[in-house]
């Protein structure tokens, strides 16, 4: 069987555009990811119990199984309540609310990072709590980590084509469709393939790039 | 809670059939995994260089690319170029080369973090490459490797479910297979969702209990 | 291993080391160029110098620690046949490089013991696993050595339960078990506390009084180089200012920047 390049041809435009679906996929998710995962990092360094022992609850079970099920979940079983919403939508809240679990331990790795000498003069100047963390606390905590956070922005982008399984028509999905319909598997998924690989690599070398960026300025 | 009760005793054997199957993949895969990442780590830092050149295409291929589209590319795409496999053949060989690259970067961090002075002092005792390596880097990077394996570990435990998606009955296969017969939808993604987390509690204890005894604390003899 | 013609019976001031026309720079700093040092069998060499002088990168030279970028370096008469190495995890000297270089020992500043192994195990791997020595017979000597330097009760003792003077006493006969001709000392007491100095210097003395082996020592311990040397190499930003006995250097030296420094030393 040859690899026929005026078929890969044909295709790529349309991958090329369900691509967006990919990109609008893994955005949205990093959206959610870092607001939900700062939430998560918050909520566990609650002094009280009955915050923090759920929210690290919460952090460790959606960590230990699986985004396809957790997928499922949510585009199953919301609906049954009364709950909703478009399928990209769905996909976007199950990639968000697993890499917030990932995201929350980037966020407290720089929290802790933080000297505690910045938090008694915090105090010492009677700021009130939220000030501390607003003003003080996580302007120094979240540029370090930035790079790490980069990492999962990666790392989610190569878990879109999980979406395909509850019909989101990002790259993988529509390589599938079209490959159901010519019956030829080789072309679609070989340039799914390279155009993942595409991405990795810049991503990868922007990445480095605000790294340095990050690294020069501190 | 009656008919709830019922339902979860009926659904018990075919769930449990599933979980075994998800625990038999991943056991079977990460020693390959650990043996490619191993293999992979060690090639990059090779002096030949057709070696190292070959160990970063491998990984950064396997990196850069989807584990779905991956396991599709395996399961569509090789039967048509000639090369028949098995979906389990398939899908273990797909999930441990993956894991591998990922692993490899494990392994070439822990070999590199082992302080130079320890290579440097067996080299002046003139021991050969081979030896310094499997006596002086690898027992000191082994121990540091075990955390993060740990936690690929997990990683494996959840992507094992992408397997269901090439027709084997793993627990997520099982799983989808009985919310859509039964239509106990919620009840099945729940139980689901308990099993994998007690599949990833008990292989964390399994290597923290690894940790304890081979760990870095350990085998390093930190004093007292 | 190629053999070379045997004559060095009938030559007798055989030089065990001669460095000729060693260059080596890292990254784009020179730090030697055109350096050349000979030093016949048995003599007990001081190398001393500031910091930063180049005295650890001439012992490593030596050691096979560090490619000289030119130059040449005899061992015993043998040229060290160098190839390029990729500066990867281990260095890719050929195998008979290993073979040539054995006669050296070094011991270093951080003492560098193996970590995840006993002080004994320290001791009996290179003689068991480079001299093909079995291990019983290993194990003996090394219990002996150990012992000759007041350590024999604490061979199963790993590196970290074991105080700094400890170490390095265990790290000294780590490189006598291999009956080195040549052993090169980088500071090897400049990082133990001033309590545990003299048990080292204690030990080294006594190697000192064996007059087979080639010493090369750097160090700052001034009045120790006054008692043990031979003959003292004075060196300044990778260069030999002085090279001279070691006792009209101690009490004459002729150089202006070799009296700074041992009025700074003393
Ligand atoms: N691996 C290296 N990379 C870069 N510079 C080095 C390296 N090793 C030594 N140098 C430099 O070479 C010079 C001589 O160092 P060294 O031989 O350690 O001096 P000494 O032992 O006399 O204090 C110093 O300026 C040092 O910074
Ligand atoms: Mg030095």
């Amino acid at each position: 069987m040859m690899f026929q390049l005026d078929y890969a041809a044909e295709l790529l435009p349309i991958l090329l555009k369900a691509s967006l679906i990919t990109i609008e996929a893994t955005l949205g998710g990093m959206a959610v990811a870092l607001v939900l995962g700062l939430v998560l990092a918050l909520l566990r360094r609650s002094r009280h119990a009955v915050i923090h022992t759920p929210a690290s609850a919460l952090v460790e079970f959606v960590r230990s199984t699986p985004l396809l099920i957790q997928i499922f979940f949510i585009y199953y079983v919301l609906p049954l309540y009364g709950v909703r919403i478009p399928t990209l939508a769905c996909g976007i809240i199950a990639l968000g609310l697993h890499y917030a679990t990932y995201t929350a331990e980037v966020y407290r790795a720089g929290i802790e990072a933080v000297p505690h000498g910045q938090w008694e003069a915090g105090r010492a100047l009677s700021l009130p709590i939220y000030r501390i963390w607003r003003h003080i606390i996580l302007p120094q905590a979240l540029p370090p980590v930035v790079p790490a956070l980069g990492n999962y922005l990666i790392a989610m982008f190569k878990e879109t084509p999980l979406l395909a399984v509850i019909g989101v028509h990002e790259l993988l999905g529509t390589a599938l469709r079209e490959a159901s319909q010519t019956y030829r598997y080789y072309e679609p998924l070989t340039l799914v393939g390279l155009i993942f690989l595409a991405f990795s690599l810049v991503t990868a070398l922007v990445l480095r790039r605000v790294e340095v960026r990050l690294a020069g300025r501190s | 809670m009656e008919t709830l009760l019922t339902t979860v005793i009926a659904l018990a054997p075919r769930l449990v059939d599933g979980a075994m199957t998800t625990v038999a993949i991943t056991l079977l895969t990460a020693p390959f995994a650990a043996l490619f990442a191993l293999i992979a780590g060690l090639a990059r830092l090779s002096h030949v260089r057709t070696i190292a050149v070959a160990a970063v295409v491998y990984v950064e291929l396997f990196r850069g690319t989807s584990l779905l589209v991956q396991l599709f590319f395996m399961f569509y795409v090789l039967p048509l170029i000639g090369i028949e496999l098995s979906p389990w053949t398939t899908g273990v060989a797909t999930l441990a080369l993956n894991f591998g690259a990922y692993g490899s970067e494990i392994v070439r961090g822990a070999l590199l973090a082992v302080p130079r002075g320890q290579i440097e002092a067996a080299l002046a005792l003139h021991m050969p490459p081979n030896r310094v390596l499997r006596r002086v880097l690898l027992p000191q990077a082994l121990p540091a490797m075990l955390p993060p394996f740990g936690n690929q570990l997990i990683e494996l435990v959840k992507a094992t479910s992408l397997l269901s998606l090439i027709t084997i009955s793993d627990l997520t296969f099982v799983g989808n297979a009985l919310a859509q017969t039964t239509g106990r939808v919620t009840t099945v993604y729940i139980l689901l969702l308990a099993v994998y987390f007690g599949i990833a509690y008990t292989l964390t204890l399994a290597m923290r209990a690894l940790e304890r005894r081979y760990g870095v604390a350990r085998t390093m003899a930190a004093a007292r | 291993m190629p053999a070379a013609p045997e004559t060095a019976h009938h030559t007798p001031p055989l030089n065990a080391l001669r460095l000729s026309g060693i260059g080596k720079s890292f990254g784009g700093a020179t730090i030697l160029s055109g350096f050349s040092l000979d030093v016949p069998e048995g003599q007990r060499l001081a190398l001393i110098g500031g910091s930063g002088s180049g005295k650890t990168t001439v012992l490593r030279l030596i050691a096979g620690l560090e490619r000289p970028d030119a130059g040449d370096i005899e061992l015993f008469g043998r040229r060290l046949p160098y190839r390029r190495f990729a500066g990867r995890l281990i260095p890719d000297d050929p195998p008979e490089m290993r073979e040539l270089r054995r006669p050296i020992g070094m011991v270093f500043q951080h003492f560098n013991l193996f970590l995840h192994l006993t002080a004994l195990e320290n001791v009996t791997e290179a003689p068991i696993h480079v001299l093909g020595q079995p291990p019983a017979e290993a194990r003996r000597e090394a219990l002996a050595l150990l012992d000759s330097v007041g350590l024999a009760d604490l061979a199963d003792r790993y590196p970290r339960q074991l105080s700094g003077g400890q170490q390095q006493r265990v790290a000294i006969v780590r490189a006598l078990a291999l009956r080195p001709r040549v052993l090169l000392f980088d500071e090897v007491t400049a990082s133990l506390d001033p309590e545990k100095v003299a048990e080292v210097l204690a030990v080294m003395r006594t190697l000192a009084t064996d007059e087979r082996v080639t010493m090369i020592i750097v160090t700052h311990e001034m009045g120790f180089a006054r008692e043990v040397a031979d003959r003292v190499v004075f060196m300044q930003r990778g260069v030999i200012v002085e090279d001279a006995p070691a006792i009209d250097f101690f009490t004459a030296p002729r150089d202006p920047r070799s009296r700074a420094f041992l009025n700074l030393a003393s």
